[in-house]
């Protein structure tokens, strides 16, 4: 492959041509089996694809022959960092179109398990994100308290990962005796840990010419691609389902909604940062106000909700996941649509990569939060 | 194969509902009948069960609002199963009606006077609103819920398709799900696509609506006309069939397909230089 010499200048020297590289689906930095088509010209994206699709087992088709118990194991399975999450969307719509009032105290339940959920799936990606740019630390470190979460939801609900947290009608079990206290030792921690994080980070030089100014995405394209989560609150719209239409019980909890203002990686970084923090204060407040009562409503042993549909979202850590279920009075479901907060939000990597370098597209998947369970279902 | 086994003793009207034997129940009625005038009967007969949607919450809200989407396709063949069904096709109700009309909402009604009968049903299911539009009026009354004021919806939530294999000449749906972030709220719009027919796009509305209805096309076969890349997305470009349509079998593996990607192919150089250089190394 030896080039003849430079004899015309500059243009047989440097190859002007396009060059298509190929990222993935084995590739450390794309967070499981997603392959990205790059167009480069030079080190510069010129172009994007994304193949999806190598995780995809039809749950919404398998929903269609399942009875609406059965089903929720699957939703486990979509996010698989964030399965309580995934769980609370999919009982509250079974919830609401079977119109059951879920005691208070499994609603308060629910909540705490959610919060602790988007904490651990927030350092599961502080930790990979950083790792993608170059920060090994902070992975070891967020590994670390994830790993408290993960032991509470063993000990509470049997499974670390896929945890079945959630039943239609409320909670299988009540608490463990600990409970409270294993959560509120986990709360006394973690602002110490999150403040190491921030000490890594927030001024770190490397960090900061890596995140700052890249993937901008403004108010206006953010909301028009339907990204939502923390990727739309970096581009400064104040949109989150919890507090939008409140669900579950959060109408009774205070906190804040932080967002950004330039709606680039550093700003999605901090915005999550911060939500770390809310999630924290929202769990002390619920932790306070648990009621005794029982934790489960009185659902009818075969589930067969009436004739209609019904449309039910909520605020996974990932942004509005949402469930669209038809039902025709029989115990299966008609249809069930999934709205996959990943799969739609990796829709705008396109948009956010064009103009930047090969490297920065890592950073931008990274910052997307995208669990390729969930993309390809 | 077991799961389609044990369907049948769960729910058997489920069964011929989600339309697994349409066919069979049809040709089961008009087989000892014979004759045109026979068809044409059953098929009046059918008719009616198929639209009670609509009517049927206009004239009785108490009885047939019950009617919703699902309704219909469930009415169909067991109107066809039972000789008695006659006029009353909407099966005993389960539970509560949770579908009305919608009254004395500014925005529908301004929606209701702009469009006039392209509107073809305003409902609210659990207080979610609904909108049914024809496909003509689609992407107008989407551009007018993007641009007007009062309406707002900036964002679209998400896109989906159900597919209804007994109503005639509507087998799909596309639902739409709008979100106004200025005013918090959210509204459904649907419309009726005939088996084969394209359904107008809206990306040049919404961008985000994009791999949504690439999604669409991939799972149930429905074109969009006006797509900028209307490619399969989650399915390899050459797999045959659309698996959420209602005759797609679960559990089936296409032995061709997989024949074609997944046989063991000869290596096409000698694989015995890599045993002498493996050898050679140790």
């Amino acid at each position: 492959m030896q080039e003849q010499p430079a004899t015309t200048g500059q243009d047989t020297l440097f190859d002007s041509e396009e060059m298509v590289l190929n990222m993935g689906p084995q590739h450390p930095s794309t967070h499981g089996v997603l392959r990205v088509i790059l167009r480069l010209d030079g080190e510069t994206v010129v172009g994007l694809d994304c193949d999806i699709g190598y995780l995809h087992r039809g749950v919404e088709k398998i929903a269609e022959h399942d009875t609406y118990a059965m089903i929720t194991p699957y939703w486990d399975r979509l996010d698989y960092v964030a399965a309580v999450s995934n769980d609370l969307c999919y009982v509250e719509g079974v919830e609401k179109l079977l119109q059951v009032e879920v005691p208070k105290r499994a609603e308060y339940l629910r909540v705490i398990l959610t919060e602790l959920q988007r904490i651990a799936s927030h350092l599961l990606w502080l930790g990979t994100h950083a790792l993608d740019i170059g920060a090994v630390t902070v992975l070891l470190y967020a590994f670390r308290e994830r790993e408290e979460i993960l032991k509470i939801f063993e000990d509470f609900i049997g499974a670390r990962l896929t945890a079945h947290a959630f039943r239609i009608g409320g909670l299988w079990w009540d608490v463990f005796p600990e409970f409270d206290k294993r959560v509120r030792d986990f709360l006394k921690i973690l602002p110490g840990r999150i403040e190491e994080y921030e000490t890594l980070l927030n001024a770190n030089r490397i960090w900061l010419q890596r995140t700052v100014g890249i993937g901008i995405l403004p108010a206006e394209e953010a909301i028009n691609l339907s990204l939502t989560g923390p990727g739309l609150r970096g581009s400064g719209v104040k949109y989150d389902v919890r507090k939008a239409q409140p669900y579950s019980a959060y109408s009774d909890f205070n906190f804040e909604i932080p967002i950004g203002e330039n709606g680039d990686t550093y700003d999605r970084y901090l915005c999550r940062m911060e939500e770390i923090k809310q999630s924290a204060l929202i769990i002390e407040q619920a932790l306070d106000g648990v009621p005794e009562g029982p934790v489960m409503a009185k659902v009818p042993k075969v589930i067969k909700p009436p004739a209609g549909e019904i449309y039910h979202s909520i605020e996974a850590p990932k942004g509005e996941i949402g469930v669209y279920l038809v039902s025709d009075g029989t115990g299966k479901p008609y249809r069930m649509r999934i709205r996959p907060p990943s799969y739609i939000n990796l829709q705008s990597l396109k948009r956010m990569s064009i103009g930047h370098l090969v490297a920065d597209v890592v950073a931008l998947i990274g910052t997307l939060d995208i669990v390729l369970g969930e993309v390809d279902r | 194969m077991t799961d389609e086994v044990n369907d049948k003793p769960a729910g058997e009207d489920a069964d011929l509902a989600r339309g697994k034997e349409p066919e069979k129940a049809d040709s089961h009625t008009q087989l000892p009948a014979g004759s045109p005038v026979a068809e044409d009967q059953s098929r009046v007969e059918a008719a009616p069960s198929e639209i009670t949607s609509s009517p049927g919450e206009a004239t009785g809200p108490s009885t047939g609002a019950a009617g919703d989407k699902p309704a219909p396709p469930k009415a169909a063949p067991r109107a066809d199963l039972k000789p008695v069904a006659g006029e009353k096709a909407v099966p005993a109700k389960k539970g509560p009606v949770i579908t009305q009309e919608i009254s004395g909402d500014s925005l529908i009604d301004r929606i209701k006077e702009h469009f006039g009968d392209a509107i073809t049903e305003a409902v609210a299911t659990l207080s979610q609103q609904i909108l049914r539009v024809k496909p003509e009026s689609y992407v107008e009354l989407c551009r007018f819920l993007h641009d007007d004021e009062e309406a707002d919806f900036k964002m679209c939530t998400d896109l989906t398709a159900i597919h209804w294999p007994d109503r005639k000449s509507e087998e799909f749906d596309v639902v739409l799900f709008l979100y106004s972030l200025t005013h918090n709220r959210r509204l459904r719009v649907k419309i009726s696509l005939a088996d084969g027919a394209d359904s107008p796009s809206v990306t040049t509305i919404w961008a985000g609506a994009n791999w949504m209805e690439r999604e669409i096309y991939d799972m149930f076969g429905i074109k969009f006309e006006g797509h900028p890349d209307l490619r399969r997305i989650l399915l390899p470009p050459d797999w045959p069939g659309h698996p959420l349509r209602k005759e797609y079998p679960i559990g089936y593996q296409d032995n061709e397909w997989t024949d074609k990607h997944l046989q063991y192919r000869e290596l096409d150089y000698d694989t015995s230089l890599i045993d002498v250089k493996y050898a050679e190394r140790r």
